[in-house]
């Protein structure tokens, strides 16, 4: 509500509502918006006898609940001795926990000061365990070819499920074995596999010639080719192995993958299987299957095929064909250098470039009626927290986070909302293009102007409510942040007009002027602090949000990718807030400390002994992270924009600010340390 | 300390609440810290709410004897002030649910009881003031513990913390609060 009134600021039209001269009179309206109303009040009569009547509301209030506090006595001097008694009995009682520690400790203690034989006991012991574990470690399960490529499928196609509107990108190195008279022969293959849209696109590089070229294919392996390319183009290992792939009708767009293997494996008819462990160079533990087809004597037929997975994920790493060539057998390896599943918007427009594009999104409202009214039943609660995670990247991609008033939630209909307030037209509409790709995210977004409009049509017929309609902002950055003298003002004054090494204020910065330029100088100082401060109040809350909305517990109950969407996102928001506190740290550093030099030292930072009880997961580590933000916030608006702070408060807000911003940098890394070991687990699990 | 008392009091406050927490303390000593600090307005703002001694003093303890169990169990509490006042605040409200009768304030009494200073202030002030008081009395209960929250001196963002609003809710309400006392008082 009030950026809506910077357009107009100066402007007689537009007067503060009560609300905000409220939040004026109580120091909460924000500096650029504060500075206004105060400019405003300068020349409005009307709206100083508006707050004169707050004022007066106030001491009334406060009058009135002094009188009433007259009438009944202090609390007593015995209330804080019950409440320690109560205290007491309640810690006795909770007590069982220290019990157990005593306990636990207890028995360490009782097994390190142990006699020899009990020791050897316990080292036999521990040796048996750790052969078992070993044992159950190293063990492998036995599987057929079958079941293991059903579960490289399965995991295959949970791995596209994760994303919405998926494009699977693979790039492969394809590699001839050298066998007479061929001589060995080696390309880069990269595959982009849409198949929401059956799109497919790739890039061939044949390594030893340093040749591009480039086919994009629409509608399956049979349908348009936009570029097909000319046969000397096509390097000679690729051009083969595509012949090789249409005589064994392999599915060429998807040459690496345990459904393709499987296709192919589905039509030979009389096949001997082996299935192997074969550890990789890099120490990668892959199963080998291998299929050998006994009556294949035709040429180009694959007489031996071999699809390596790795343990670890049932990911097909590589790929090794036999094929009949005349009287001799030439050997290829395909073997994945990359591979990903992406968002569709994360690919680049040029890769399907051409390509009849995908349907476009249907509007939000469309989109979501169509979900409320399907009985899908398939949809779960890991899908939804997906498309929830999904949902605030793109909204955080598009900063939509720092402050905008758009909220995402669970719907009744099992579907993820999208609601809030935005400025203009054009917001609703990028916001609402990026969501409408994600499956099960309904939008409901009002513009101000909207909103406005409907507020007035439900608005009684006061006159406060008649007001004109309020502009769009034009240039909030014409304000002026503060105009009246700050609480360091008498410091800085000296301090910037005192040539470097000075004595008297401590060292100076050298830039000794008139005393215009002295109090442009501060001026500026306020405004960019003032500025930075807010820039790392929105980065804090948004970090906040996330906390709170996926605290540990909860984030680790989230599948991969959406995990993965949310450190990306904790590390913005953290980068950003390190970089922002940084330059408020570079600009106040020097007058801070000149100015405690001045007033009695140096302070030491502040010490900050490990709190257990708020250090614990990632989101403590945020909340701690978050209060001292706030408090530098407020220090920094108290003596930068806020000229209320009384003198006598000025060396210790000054004191208290240096020791916190000391102590944001320890509580970053205790939270880079949190984050670090957060994700790193989720990720192993 | 009295000078403290002022809009920086918030600071000072959670300066000193912050040292309390991370001090290496027990956290009975950490809790009995804080309940030196906040007692005071929390008494208060239980007293006005409920108007009865004995019971503002028992629930004054009770808030923190909760906030040492939930500290006990290992919860993260981000800013303990407001959530002092919202544990007194859902104290309060389940009080006066189980009471037949609500007597936050006693408007006649008061009016028996002039208040200091009444006798100096013109005609025309204590007139307004007796407006202001009716107006208060028509104040409903939610509207009152706004302006009594805003006295004890939490922050707007901490009062919507304890009222379970969000902030923009609030500003309007209490937009409205004042707007209401303005037009009994003064139309």
């Amino acid at each position: 509500m009030i950026k809506l009134g910077y357009g107009r600021l100066f402007r007689q039209s537009w007067h503060p509502s009560l609300e905000e001269l409220m939040r004026y009179v109580d120091g909460e309206l924000g500096v650029r918006a504060g500075a206004a109303v105060r400019s405003h009040l300068k020349r409005c009569w009307a709206c100083r006898a508006k707050r004169e009547k707050l004022d007066h509301l106030i001491s009334a209030f406060m009058r009135n609940q002094q009188s009433v506090l007259d009438t009944f006595p202090a609390p007593s001097l015995r209330l804080r001795e019950r409440f320690a008694k109560r205290l007491d009995r309640i810690e006795q009682r909770s007590g069982w926990r220290a019990w157990l520690s005593r306990l636990t400790a207890g028995v360490q203690g009782a097994l390190l000061v142990s006699r020899l034989p009990v020791k050897i006991g316990l080292g036999v012991l521990s040796v048996l365990l750790a052969a078992v574990l070993l044992v159950q470690v190293t063990s492998v399960e036995r599987v057929s070819a079958k079941e293991l490529l059903r579960r490289a499928e399965t995991a295959e196609s949970r791995r596209i499920q994760h994303v919405s509107l998926p494009v699977v990108y693979q790039r492969l190195t394809v590699r001839r074995l050298s066998a007479a008279p061929q001589a060995e022969s080696t390309a880069i293959w990269e595959i982009w596999h849409d198949p929401t849209h059956r799109r497919f696109s790739e890039r061939i590089e044949d390594t030893g010639k340093a040749r591009r070229v480039r086919v994009v294919k629409a509608n399956g392996s049979s349908g348009n080719a936009l570029s097909e390319p000319a046969a000397g183009d096509f390097p000679d290992v690729l051009r083969e192995l595509d012949e090789v792939f249409h005589e064994n009708r392999f599915d060429r767009q998807r040459p690496l993958s345990a459904s393709g293997y499987q296709a192919w494996r589905g039509t030979v008819a009389r096949k001997t299987e082996q299935v192997r462990k074969v550890t990789l160079a890099g120490g990668i533990e892959v199963l080998k299957i291998t299929t050998s087809s006994q009556a294949e004597d035709r040429p180009k037929r694959i007489v031996e095929a071999a699809i390596l997975i790795r343990a670890e994920d049932w990911h097909p790493v590589q790929e090794q064909l036999k094929v009949r060539q005349g009287a001799g057998i030439s050997e290829y390896e395909l073997t994945e250098a990359a591979f990903g599943v992406l968002a569709l918007n994360a690919v680049p427009a040029s890769i399907f470039a051409g390509l009849e594009p995908p349907p476009l999104p249907q509007p939000p409202q469309t989109v979501t009626d169509k979900i409320e009214t399907s009985t899908e039943p398939d949809i779960n609660a890991g899908q939804l927290k997906v498309a929830e995670m999904e949902a605030a990247y793109a909204l955080h991609r598009l900063r939509a986070c720092l402050g905008e008033a758009v909220e995402i939630h669970h719907s009744p209909q099992g579907t993820i909302q999208v609601e809030g307030l935005v400025e203009t037209f054009q917001r609703r509409e990028e916001i609402a293009n990026a969501l409408a790709g994600i499956s099960l995210v309904r939008v409901r977004l009002q513009t101000v102007p909207e909103a406005m409009k409907d507020t007035r049509a439900a608005s009684d017929t006061s006159p406060e409510r008649q007001a004109p309609e309020r502009p769009q902002p034009e240039s909030p950055a014409a304000l002026e942040v503060q105009s009246a003298r700050l609480p360091l003002q008498d410091f800085l004054e000296p301090y910037y007009s005192a040539p470097a090494g000075a004595a008297g204020n401590g060292p100076g910065p050298g830039r000794a002027g008139t005393a215009a330029q002295v109090r442009q100088q501060i001026a500026e100082l306020s405004k960019e602090v003032v500025s930075l401060s807010e820039s790392a109040s929105a980065e804090m809350w948004a970090l906040r949000h996330l906390a709170e909305r996926y605290p540990s517990s909860r984030a680790q109950a989230l599948p991969p990718g959406a995990r993965w969407l949310l450190e990306a996102m904790v590390r913005d928001h953290l980068t950003e807030l390190k970089s922002l506190m940084s330059r408020v740290r570079r600009l106040l550093e020097p007058v801070l400390t000149a100015f405690a030099t001045a007033h009695g030292g140096v302070p030491t930072a502040r010490s900050s002994p490990e709190d257990l009880t708020m250090r614990r997961s990632w989101d403590a580590g945020v909340l701690a992270l978050f209060q001292t933000a706030e408090q530098i916030e407020r220090l920094n608006l108290g003596l930068f924009a806020d000229a209320s702070l009384p003198q006598a408060e000025t060396g210790w807000a000054t004191q208290t600010l240096l020791a916190a911003l000391a102590s944001f940098e320890r509580d970053v890394k205790d939270l880079e340390k949190n984050l670090a070991q957060e994700f790193t687990t989720l990720a192993k699990q | 300390m009295d000078q403290k008392q002022s809009l920086s009091v918030n600071v000072w406050l959670d300066q000193e609440l912050l040292r309390a927490m991370r001090s290496n303390s027990s956290l009975k000593d950490k809790v009995t810290e804080i309940f030196d600090l906040l007692q005071q307005p929390v008494y208060r703002y239980l007293l006005v709410a409920i108007g009865d001694i004995q019971e503002a003093e028992d629930l004054t303890q009770e808030v923190f004897l909760r906030l040492f169990r939930c500290l006990d169990k290992g919860q993260v509490v981000l800013n303990i002030r407001a959530w002092v006042f919202r544990v007194a605040h859902n104290l309060a409200i389940t009080r006066q649910k189980k009471a037949a009768v609500l007597t936050p304030l006693n408007v006649e009494a008061l009016e028996k009881q002039p208040a200091p200073g009444d006798i100096e202030r013109s005609v025309l002030e204590q007139e307004q003031y007796a407006r202001f008081e009716k107006a208060l009395a028509l104040l409903g209960p939610e509207e009152r513990r706004c302006l009594d929250l805003r006295a004890e001196g939490l922050t707007y963002r901490e009062i919507a913390e304890v009222m379970g609003m969000r902030p923009p809710n609030l500003f309007k309400f209490l937009g409205r609060v004042m707007s209401k006392l303005i037009r009994e008082t003064y139309d």
